[in-house]
């Protein structure tokens, strides 16, 4: 019973943090964070980071590192660049390349840590100087602009922002109504159908539900009130769902855990390590691609400095979130609250106008003392 | 007698569970004296507070160490005053050499220069007391782990032990190799060494100890001399708290006349060396046998079992591998499970356990598969199974979702068995599956193995336990050298086993 | 963990100095691309000083040359209210969609120093005339050399700035196009026949790139000749130059008429020493002083005085635009320019 609480309390932690440090930041900033506009600029300032480390969580479960995915989103989004405002092909066949491509360089990083286990930290390195390199000469050092309207749509857009009652969008409205119904039902259900050694405690349930709708309700209404849901939130929600889903309850998320938990006993129970590391290599190279088409939207430029240094982002906020640099654990969600608390510092001191140097200097010191803190309470629990 | 070493009323606490409780115990100079109990019962846990491990402060009670009250800070302070631990798992660095790992962190000094010629000359002296031959340079990664034990000893030696502990000395050792240290053991007591042995090996206890402290449960049960008339039975009622009139169980397999597996001239290259690991290996395996794999440690027995499960060793040049008469793809571990072949491996750490995860999804990792629909894998499902597993194997455990690190080695044992009987297996290889647990679990694994062959199931047993090979299997393989040497099917006895090693053995301890 | 909390705030109010402004107080927005540059350090602190003289609150941000983090803070300034923004871009045409949120938030926008480009959301645009810093640099060749009047032919060595940089294309249009006449009449030749943009650019502005360069024209072009005049677009280049001509035997007497730009430090003390010839002077506190001027302007609903309305098209509209003339400075007059006018001491300057 204690452990259950206290295990839930862990869990729970990274997010109280994140709500506290939010509030503290209003209460410097005089509360203009907590605006609607400034909610849905976050979103979309933080999209691509998070998308990143979702993929770089993946990357991180199994044991290794992707310095490269920086790269790829400038590498991405100038061949973006070239082929929609060069050449004039299409929007959406554009993108397919490029996700295509992103796909084809993560595979490419996979096939030398898988196949030819070379150690991740060294072809990635090797990638990260590659790609740079070549968006540097795909783009002959200049500022490819701008692009096509439809495209500009993926990271600036809004989902039906005309359809409005009053001051409120409806369609946010909808959603919003909608997205608290399910998750009190789903809670119910799970409630009820969880064998006995599942069952948490009803008052913790409580806690956690309450704290999800709030906090959920609190994002909706402020878009309600703003422009309505923007185009990458959908985006970004529906991979968070997605690979959360994934991790938990198929096979190969799975897999993943056990490749970073033990490579030998996963190789042992039949797991073809191997080809798992290649695919969440894949994978990371297609969130890449994904990001760095959300980057050149939001510039609305293909520039060869997009994306530079990304992967540091990606990979703090999967360590702020509770994953283990040794492998075998971490979240999806962790690693997004990880990447929020980094997206709230950012956000809330670059409103009271504290300059990137101080800024930079606070982001290192949130990383050690999150991880300080989750290795502090894991060796109390052992 | 006078007392080298006092123990009085010594308590250590983790939370409000007291993993040893107001022991008292003594050892006198120049005596080896043993810790029994079953595992958990606290004897590394007193061993690692008597060694600094725990300093002082974090625990209740004292030590007087020759008269004087003991108060270490941490483990450099325990060895300064004589007492010096050496733990089950050895802690030399491989890329050294038997000289340099003798004197890490101790290393012989002219100003702060290692002077290399004196500590060369002093090397030699501490490996021939222990009996190593080999040259004070060779690399530590070139021994065996037999003869890595031994520079353990030497580096304790080196450091003016008075008393020696020595954690489960040769639980990753072979018959030989065990016989070869105790007479080691003897020998430094003969020159005034006094040690203190925590062993599963009851009958190696009665060979060389003087006396043996028996604890349960973190208290101490009794202190017994040890003499000619001591019995293990005796000793293994004060473990367990009731007597064990045999611990392996009647045999009741019920053996057909088919066979499951039959493998046929299998040769294998080392994947480091290129050198054939095994040479020509043949032997079948009826269904519902139980088979036992003796043999030396490096005899090649695991390689055996890591080629059938899957190629998982090195590159097979010759041989085939027929199960059910029918010749079989054995290229990956998931083909050899797609055959009825499961395997559990002797070191279930490493190749058998995810230590961060929960048990029930240690046990499912293998057959995840069978409990999902469409790569969804059905919880409340694998929960139920874990349930299942618990009760029939019988594991002291508080829950199947705490994590696999925090459970003891006869239940971590159990989890990785748990996983592969569910996977269901027709053929089932056990690398020594009895290694480093207690006499309680060890028996419960015995009754598995048991009630599995009487279930039309076939094992395989590689074990370097005589009795335990003995006393479960139908027939016994005795390999040496990558080959399969001797067979024997009746009169199953450890002379003729020991012989058939002894007798090919080249050399090599 | 709350203390942790606790104390990480209390860390980033100290590191911040807590900076809010009246909230009744007009703000200003304002965006410099790199904290890593004296120039633009420079930039920020003469603007913020004019601006808080002229009783307006002042948001400075540095965006350490990443276009991403300069949009993000632009949308940060915009939520936060600011009523007029400052730009100098990292990437002039990354920053399209936080400026037609400013756009819509009814906030105008100055471009300061580059171009911000594919918007309609800029109101005016400051700047030194760039063109016109490249016509300076070859008329001053032009006078110093008597290219009217010279008989023998001088060689002559071409440098750009960085491909990335739109500026750097104004440069050298204004030098080259001074200078066309003088190649073809024959009183300039270049040896090495490099002359288009593409092949004399230097990437990212470096000097050790400008170097390497000049080493290999000398070392294929100038075994029986020498170099009379090299065209540098900016000082560091033009000081990567003459290392390379001092290590293939030049000394300070034989060394060729060399340009430059921005009158760095170091430069100015090699124009002292007799190394470099000239460089060119951008005033950045004219340039502040221009911007602070627009500023008021805007803000009192007036026009403020534009002296360019054709030449600077930023792909959507051409831009109404403040150019600030640079000036030359040589050896006889960098007294009066840079020491008289305080913009070095001459301590700073070793004299």
């Amino acid at each position: 019973m204690k452990k259950i609480l206290n295990s839930s309390l862990k869990q729970y932690s990274m997010l109280f943090a994140l709500i506290i440090l939010f509030l503290a930041f209003g209460a410097l900033t005089g509360w203009v964070n907590v605006t609607p506009m400034n909610i849905s600029n976050m979103i979309v300032q933080n999209a691509y980071i998070l998308i990143l480390a979702i993929g770089m969580l993946l990357v991180i479960i199994t044991g290794n590192i992707d310095l490269s995915v920086g790269s790829i989103v400038g590498f991405t989004g100038a061949i973006a660049g070239v082929l929609m405002i060069n050449m004039g092909l299409p929007t959406f066949l554009v993108v397919g390349i490029c996700l295509v491509v992103g796909v084809i360089i993560g595979m490419f990083h996979g096939y030398f840590i898988a196949y030819k286990e070379v150690p991740a930290f060294i072809v990635t390195l090797a990638g990260m100087m590659i790609f740079r390199g070549l968006t540097m000469f795909i783009l002959n050092g200049q500022t490819l602009a701008p692009f096509p309207d439809v495209f500009q749509k993926i990271a600036t857009g809004f989902v039906l922002s005309d359809l409005s009652v009053g001051p409120f969008n409806l369609l946010t409205i909808i959603v919003m109504v909608c997205m608290t119904l399910i998750i009190i039902f789903t809670e119910i259900k799970k409630i009820k159908n969880s064998p006995l050694e599942f069952k948490e405690p009803s008052g913790i349930v409580m806690t956690r539900v309450a704290i999800t709708l709030v906090v959920l309700n609190f994002i909706m209404f402020s878009l309600a009130k703003y422009n309505g849901i923007p185009v990458v939130f959908i985006v970004f929600i529906a991979i968070i769902l997605l690979y959360s889903f994934f991790m938990n309850n198929i096979t190969y998320g799975r897999h993943i855990y056990a490749i970073g938990g033990n490579y030998e006993a996963a190789e042992m129970s039949g797991i073809h390590n191997k080809r798992i590391i290649f695919a969440v290599y894949a994978n990371m190279g297609l969130m890449a691609a994904l990001s760095g088409m959300i980057v050149a939207a939001r510039l609305n430029a293909a520039t060869p400095q997009a994306g530079n240094m990304f992967e540091l982002d990606a990979i703090a906020a999967c360590y702020i979130g509770g994953a283990s640099a040794n492998g075998g654990k971490g979240t999806i969600i962790g690693a997004i609250i990880g990447g929020l608390i980094m997206a709230t510092l950012n956000n809330g001191m670059s409103i009271m106008g504290v300059g990137v140097d101080i800024q930079q200097t606070v982001k290192g010191v949130v990383l050690l003392i999150a991880v300080l803190f989750d290795l502090k309470s894991r060796t109390k629990k052992s | 007698m006078k007392k080298f070493l006092e123990i009085k009323n010594v308590t250590k606490r983790f939370g409000d569970f007291k993993a040893i409780d107001s022991i008292t115990m003594d050892v006198s100079q120049n005596e080896i004296h043993a810790i029994c109990g079953e595992n958990g019962a606290g004897k590394s846990t007193l061993m690692k507070t008597l060694s600094g491990v725990y300093p002082s402060g974090t625990y209740e009670g004292e030590f007087h160490f020759e008269g004087k009250l003991c108060q270490f800070k941490d483990i450099k302070d325990s060895e300064k005053s004589g007492i010096v631990i050496i733990h089950q798992e050895l802690t030399l660095i491989p890329e050294l050499s038997i000289m340099e790992n003798i004197f890490l962190g101790n290393e012989m000094q002219s100003g702060n220069v290692v002077n290399w010629s004196e500590q060369k000359k002093s090397a030699l002296q501490l490996m021939k007391l222990v009996g190593l031959t080999e040259k004070p340079e060779t690399l530590v990664v070139d021994l065996g782990i037999g003869q890595q034990q031994l520079i353990e000893i030497a580096k304790a030696l080196s450091k003016n032990s008075k008393i020696l502990i020595l954690d489960e000395p040769t639980a990753a050792l072979n018959e030989i190799e065990s016989q070869k240290l105790l007479d080691l053991l003897k020998k430094l007591r003969n020159n005034g060494l006094t040690a203190m042995i925590i062993s599963h090996k009851l009958n190696e206890i009665i060979e060389v100890c003087d006396r043996v402290t028996i604890i349960r449960d973190g208290k101490k049960i009794e202190t017994l001399d040890v003499s000619a008339e001591l019995d293990q039975g005796r000793i293994i009622k004060g473990m367990v708290g009731r007597s064990m009139d045999d611990i392996y169980p009647q045999k009741t397999h019920s053996i057909s006349t088919d066979n499951i597996l039959e493998v046929k001239d299998l040769t294998v290259l080392n994947p480091e060396t290129g050198r054939p690991r095994l040479e020509k290996v043949n032997f079948h395996l009826k269904k519902g046998e139980v088979v036992g794999i003796g043999g030396l440690m490096g005899a090649g027995r695991t390689e055996l079992a890591l080629t059938i499960f899957g190629n998982m060793y090195g590159k097979v040049v010759s041989g085939e591998i027929l199960v059910n008469g029918k010749k079989i793809d054995f290229s990956t571990v998931k083909k050899a499970m797609s055959e009825g072949i499961a395997y559990v491996s002797e070191d279930r750490k490493k190749y058998g356990l995810v230590l961060d995860d929960t048990l029930a999804k240690n046990m499912s990792l293998a057959t995840l598969d069978e409990i999902s629909t469409r790569h969804v894998i059905d919880k409340n499902q694998e929960q139920q199974q874990a349930l299942d597993y618990k009760e029939q194997l019988n594991m002291r455990i508080t829950s199947i979702n705490q994590l696999a690190s925090s459970l003891s080695g006869g239940n971590q044992q159990k989890i990785v068995l748990a996983k592969w009987l569910l996977a269901n297996p027709e053929i089932l290889i056990l690398d020594e599956p009895t290694r480093g647990i207690d006499v309680g679990a060890k028996q419960e694994i015995y009754q598995i193995i048991n009630e599995l062959s009487k279930q039309g199931k076939s094992i395989i047993l590689i074990s370097s336990e005589m009795p335990e090979l003995i006393g479960i299997s139908d027939r016994v393989y005795v390999m040496n050298e990558g080959r399969i040497i001797k067979e024997l099917s009746e009169n199953i006895n450890a002379e003729i086993i020991m012989e058939a090693i002894v007798k090919d053995k080249k050399g090599d301890l | 963990m709350k203390k942790l909390l606790v104390s990480l705030i209390a860390f980033i109010i100290v590191l911040s100095g807590c900076s809010s402004g009246d909230s009744d107080q007009v703000t200003i927005g304002v965006l410099m691309p790199t904290q890593s540059a004296q120039r633009w350090i420079q930039d920020g602190e003469y603007v913020t000083e004019l601006l808080e003289e002229k009783g307006y609150a002042v948001e400075l941000q540095y965006a350490e040359d990443n276009p991403q983090t300069q949009v993000s803070q632009i949308e940060n300034m915009i939520t936060k209210g600011v009523d007029l923004l400052i730009v100098a871009p990292v990437d002039g045409g990354a920053l399209t969609v936080p400026l037609s949120q400013a756009a819509s938030a009814n906030i105008p926008v100055i471009s300061y120093d580059r171009l911000l480009t594919n918007t309609d959301a800029v109101s005016y645009y400051v700047t030194f005339d760039n063109y016109g810093v490249g016509v300076l640099q070859a008329n001053y060749l032009v006078e110093k050399l008597d290219l009217e009047n010279s008989k023998d032919s001088l060689n002559l060595e071409v440098f750009a700035g960085s491909p990335d940089d739109n500026n750097a294309q104004f440069f050298y249009n204004g030098a080259m196009d001074t200078l066309k006449p003088y190649i073809e009449s024959g009183a300039l030749t270049v040896p090495s026949g490099q002359t288009d943009f593409e092949t004399v650019a230097t990437l990212r502005w470096d000097a050790a790139t400008a170097q390497t360069r000049m080493d290999n024209i000398i070392t294929s072009n100038y075994s029986d000749k020498k170099v009379d005049v090299v065209l540098s677009p900016y000082d560091p280049i033009t000081l990567g130059v003459i290392s390379s001509l001092k290590s293939a035997g030049y000394s300070s007497s034989d060394l060729p008429t060399t340009t430059g730009q921005d009158a760095d430090v170091s430069s100015v003390k090699s124009i002292i020493a007799g190394e470099q010839t000239m460089t060119i002077f951008k005033d950045t506190r004219l340039l502040a002083e221009a911007t602070v001027d627009v500023v008021e302007k805007v803000l009192n609903g007036e026009e403020p005085v534009v002296n360019n309305t054709t030449d600077y098209d930023n792909g959507n509209f051409v831009v109404p635009t403040i150019t600030i003339e640079p000036k030359a400075v040589d050896q006889d007059n960098y007294k009066e320019t840079l020491i008289d006018s305080g913009y070095y001491t001459a301590e700073e300057l070793g004299v």
